[in-house]
């Protein structure tokens, strides 16, 4: 089982997916972490999502790129955040462009054949407007792209605003 | 409390008005103002912030609202000034908290709520 989880800064997303892993009570819990850390803003966001994510059982890989080497234990779940760290982790600091939407979703592809239930977190960033320098436009395309392609083979994709859970695809999880 | 959002411009406050009978006489747009409906919260935000709030602070200043209306802010890409991501984030935030503690929750698209929380027939 795949779930897309996105929705716009701040807006509960990673509380609701850490939630659908909760529920789904897998013994086996990986947190697939893939910010680097460059100073104290990346550290202070880094410790609130430690906070919220402590006792619920997850153990953390760290993965800032190369998500297709990830090993996970076998029958558990697996809950990456998110999206829009690894694909500017992989465009800007690691194998780049060229054919990153094939070589992310291949590794998408692997975690969800390793786990029960793989939920994938992803950033809603393309409702401002504005239009960016050609570096910052070829990174929205890229995310987007690989938004959408996630979005198609999921099982369910899920927005959350303030929140609350909008499915666009699929039913919640009991 | 209704917590009624959308992006900008979306026409929030004139459903909520027409959905709770409010006028614009029962609207404030500054924390700590004595009227049942506040509009505009991104900018109440920003100016708290600006003035030293904290987020638990400028909270405790809302929760008695009866209507809090909010532009959507977080959906664009992370700004490059501090401030601007630390006031995104505290809206955002905000808005989760108010969500949790509000009976309903309104998400306004060209002037169309969509009740996101609660059963209530709004149109």
């Amino acid at each position: 089982m795949l779930i897309l989880v996105s929705g716009g800064a701040a807006s509960g997303k990673s509380e609701y997916a850490e939630s659908l892993i909760v529920r789904a009570g897998h013994e086996k819990r990986t947190y697939i972490a893939t910010m680097e850390i460059f100073d104290a803003e990346g550290a202070r966001r880094a410790a609130r999502h430690r906070t919220m994510r402590a006792g619920k059982g997850f153990t953390t890989l760290e993965c800032p790129r190369g998500l297709m080497e990830a090993a996970l234990p076998a029958g558990g779940s697996a809950l990456l955040e998110c999206m829009s760290n690894l694909v500017a982790n992989e465009m800007f600091g690691g194998a780049g462009e060229q054919g990153l939407t094939e070589r992310v979703c291949l590794g998408v592809q692997r975690l969800a054949a390793q786990t029960e239930l793989t939920v994938i977190v992803t950033n809603e960033l393309f409702s401002d407007g504005i239009r960016y320098a050609p570096e910052t436009e070829r990174y929205l395309a890229a995310l987007s792209a690989l938004n959408n392609a996630l979005a198609a083979q999921a099982d369910a994709v899920v927005e959350v605003v303030c929140g609350i859970p909008i499915y666009w695809k699929g039913k919640e999880l009991l | 409390m209704i917590l009624v959002i959308g992006g900008a411009g979306q026409g929030q406050l004139a459903v909520a008005l027409r959905n709770t009978g409010y006028t614009e006489g029962h609207v404030t747009r500054t924390l700590g103002a004595d009227k049942p409906v506040l509009s505009g919260l991104q900018e109440a935000v920003r100016n708290a912030l600006l003035e030293g709030k904290t987020q638990e602070q400028i909270l405790a200043e809302l929760l008695w609202h009866e209507v809090v209306v909010s532009d959507e802010v977080g959906c664009g890409v992370v700004p490059m000034e501090p401030f601007e991501r630390e006031w995104r984030e505290t809206v955002g935030r905000i808005c989760c908290e108010l969500a949790k503690n509000a009976e309903h929750v309104a998400r306004v698209f060209c002037g169309i709520p969509m009740m996101l929380k609660g059963e209530c027939e709004w149109k």
